[in-house]
């Protein structure tokens, strides 16, 4: 039996090629930073980078949500606050209305003016804006929550986005509260009881129940203001635990993404090194043995 | 004393020419595909004379160093390396149709849609994030298109590589003429054989061209008592003796029945190059193609009917709620094409991955987004009144990991190819390896090996210069034998 001169070309050949395949496919890995290039380099974990990537927009999806949605709270409980410092000022005028005893026509004018101020105000805070929409508003596609006279323009729908996963669209989140619930809606809402007592007074000659009416309306007012108020809270508190737990899972997708997808370059530049030292050997092999026969040392 | 010992002389020179003729010849040929080594038969004349004395050396015939059995395995290997090699280049040119994972797949684009929406979702009635959906389900149409495409590219160029048989410069032409290439070395053969030719070139020739028809197209052949080869393609027969049948390709790849049957109309089914890339052309693309089309039917179905059930931020409705309404109706979002305003779902005629676009309407006005839930009793909503409502865009963004949604179906979709791909990888290298055994068995018996030939050189070279003495010798003898008298 015998190798022909052709056989052993043919199969240093073929070692050739099989090394600089396997080179290619290092030196593509290095470039890349990637173990996998295309899907046929590791099917399993091919499907599981597109599963995870996809995982991975979604949860980045959900976290501009939470940053809109904080932002809106945010701006909500802000708001809140200036609205029952103002309700709080308001009370405070009328207490001082229904305390005096001598009743005095101007300082009753003078606390129905305030009133008024008050009651502006507050028509103001309801109209605040954020990202260009009107944040009492609902879902209604209108500027303004309320007219200047302190009449809702807006819809009953909270506003909501989705910011984790859940049942339906996914676990959704109130940005804000419609005017409504935060107000009080028709006789009973702050701009009616302000208006109404404001008027009053201004007339110079309240009755006594007059004035202990608005109290009393302004005090529900004011348990329907905080109520609104706690709601925001333990949103905005949804809203950045959801976050956190959001940013936690980013993390742990994007860990074993990396660990399926990028190449250790210690490793593969190590692996590198010993194929190119492979081939070389391979290459020099193949330069003594393929001239090297009888000829060479018949040949003068 | 006679003139015997020159004749004898003579012999020798003969066959040490012949040796040396046979050892260059096979030094020349030592790179010739096919081209199998050549010894001198060689035997000795027998003693005539009383005195025991041989005659000299024969030169009987110039034989073939072959093995059958290594030639059979041979051709049965070269088909299947054929056939792996084909098919793994197959997969890898469909692999590069679909770049994942990467940011150019269509994974990272149907992403982008899904988180488009999401944005949509909170600020309904922004142009720039409506802008930015209609967008992004652009690209995505796009590149459904685009795909889809390649791979009917991909389609056409196997089949114009296959060709129709007749002389296009196809590989079926190849086939053809190599079969009446085999035929007519057949026909030499018997001639030479009979005429007491050397036919060696011609077999090795024959040899070659068969090898060439296992690769393109896994063939079986029986050599024949006379010498002459038959080929076989399961058992239909297309070389016998001098006569080669005709092959020719019916259907077509746009059919997705592409076969090959010979010019009697009897069906072959080859294996080989030309096997892989019919089974590429029927199968393994339109497969492909039809998942693509899934993926375009799953995205396209789910947002229309969201898009239908749900009501623009300007109060304009989808065209399932939309009743008697008069003013605009919202468009389906992916429609059949750049002219149509319904999606077909495909079917053996539509291929809808080929041609799904996003709504010109949607396109020409942006907002014609569903992104309110239709009017409920859970929702202040009214047909015709602008409204700020994004739970519709909210359940049009959930789509994203859907199950049977468009993301899971191409998911799917990329790990069959991988899948398939690295098995044809591994095939292909299988293949490689048992070829190159298969042919490292013939090249033991068969091919020339040059320090051999070497040798077989030297040792000629050296009877040649002995005999030239001896020849010196009985001349000088006879000379002086000559001056004695």
């Amino acid at each position: 039996m015998s190798i022909s001169t052709t056989a052993l070309t043919n199969m240093l050949t073929e070692q050739i090629t099989a090394q600089q395949g396997t080179i290619a496919t290092l030196e593509t890995q290095v470039a890349s930073g990637q173990a996998l290039n295309k899907p046929s380099d590791n099917p399993a974990a091919v499907i599981q980078v597109l599963s995870l990537s996809n995982g991975a927009s979604q949860i980045t999806s959900w976290q501009n949500n939470a940053q809109t949605a904080s932002g809106w709270l945010n701006t909500v409980a802000g708001t809140l606050n200036n609205v029952i410092n103002a309700l709080q000022s308001a009370n405070s005028l009328l207490l001082q209305a229904s305390n005096q005893g001598s009743q005095d026509p101007t300082s009753y004018k003078s606390i129905g003016m305030q009133l008024e101020g008050i009651q502006n105000n507050l028509i103001t805070l309801a109209n605040t804006q954020y990202e260009g929409r009107s944040i009492f508003a609902g879902t209604a596609a209108t500027p303004n929550a309320y007219n200047n006279s302190g009449a809702y323009l807006g819809n009953n729908d909270s506003p909501t986005t989705i910011v984790g996963p859940g049942s339906g669209s996914g676990h959704g989140v109130i940005m804000s509260l419609p005017g409504l619930q935060v107000f009080g809606s028709g006789s009973s809402s702050i701009f009616s009881v302000l208006s109404t007592v404001s008027a009053a007074l201004t007339s110079g000659n309240p009755t006594s129940t007059q004035i202990s009416t608005a109290i009393n309306s302004l005090n529900n007012s004011f348990s329907t203001a905080e109520g609104a108020s706690s709601l925001i809270g333990s949103a905005s508190q949804e809203v950045s635990n959801m976050s956190s737990s959001l940013t936690q899972q980013l993390t742990a997708i994007q860990a074993s993404q990396s660990q399926l997808q990028d190449i250790n370059i210690p490793v593969a530049t190590t692996q590198l090194k010993n194929e190119m030292a492979n081939y070389q050997a391979a290459l020099w092999a193949a330069s003594r043995a393929i001239p090297e026969t009888l000829q060479q040392f018949i040949a003068p | 004393m006679s003139d015997m010992g020159l004749w004898i002389a003579a012999s020798g020179l003969n066959a040490d020419t012949a040796e040396l003729n046979t050892a260059s010849n096979n030094l020349s040929n030592i790179n010739t595909p096919g081209y199998v080594a050549e010894r001198v038969d060689l035997s000795a004349y027998g003693a005539s004379g009383p005195s025991g004395v041989g005659q000299g050396v024969e030169v009987g015939s110039v034989s073939r160093l072959i093995n059958q059995v290594y030639q059979i395995a041979n051709i049965s290997a070269v088909g299947a390396q054929g056939a792996a090699t084909s098919t793994n280049q197959i997969y890898g040119s469909i692999e590069n149709i679909f770049p994942e994972p990467s940011s150019n797949g269509l994974a990272s684009q149907l992403s982008t849609l899904w988180s488009n929406i999401s944005t949509l979702a909170t600020n309904p009635s922004e142009a720039g994030a409506q802008q930015s959906v209609v967008g992004s389900a652009q690209a995505v149409a796009n590149n459904l298109n685009q795909s889809y495409s390649q791979l009917m590219t991909l389609q056409s160029s196997l089949q114009s590589q296959i060709g129709s048989g007749s002389n296009d410069g196809g590989e079926l032409a190849q086939v053809n003429s190599l079969l009446s290439q085999v035929a007519k070395l057949n026909k030499g053969i018997v001639v030479g054989a009979s005429g007491g030719n050397n036919v060696n070139a011609l077999l090795d020739q024959s040899n070659a061209d068969v090898n060439q028809l296992a690769s393109l197209m896994g063939i079986r052949t029986i050599n024949e008592p006379n010498g002459t080869v038959s080929v076989y393609m399961n058992s239909i027969q297309l070389v016998f003796g001098d006569t080669a049948q005709r092959l020719v390709t019916t259907g077509s790849a746009n059919t997705g029945d592409l076969g090959i049957t010979t010019n009697n109309g009897v069906t072959v089914t080859p294996s080989g190059q030309i096997g892989s890339q019919i089974a590429a052309i029927n199968n393994t693309i339109p497969e492909y193609q039809q998942q693509l089309n899934s993926v375009a039917d799953a995205l396209a179905t789910q947002l229309n009917s969201l898009q239908a059930s749900g009501m623009a931020a300007n109060g304009d409705p989808g065209s399932g709620i939309a009743g008697g309404y008069s003013g605009t109706i919202l468009p389906n979002i992916f429609v059949d094409n750049g002219s149509s305003t319904t999606y077909t779902a495909s079917s053996s005629a539509v291929a809808s991955a080929s041609t799904i676009a996003v709504s010109p309407t949607l396109l020409a006005n942006n907002s014609l987004l569903a992104t309110a839930a239709a009017p409920s009793v859970t929702n202040s909503n009214v047909i015709g009144t602008p409204t700020l409502d994004g739970t519709n865009a909210q359940a049009m963004a959930a789509l994203q990991v859907a199950s049977g949604g468009p993301n899971e179906l191409y998911q799917t979709m990329i790990g069959q190819l991988g899948t398939q791909a690295s098995s044809a990888k591994m095939a292909s290298a299988t293949a490689d390896s048992l070829a190159t055994a298969a042919a490292n068995n013939i090249s033991q018996t068969s091919s020339v090996n040059m320090n051999t030939e070497e040798l077989q050189v030297l040792a000629a070279q050296n009877a040649f210069s002995a005999l030239g003495h001896v020849i010196d010798a009985i001349n000088t003898s006879f000379q002086s034998l000559i001056q004695a008298v």
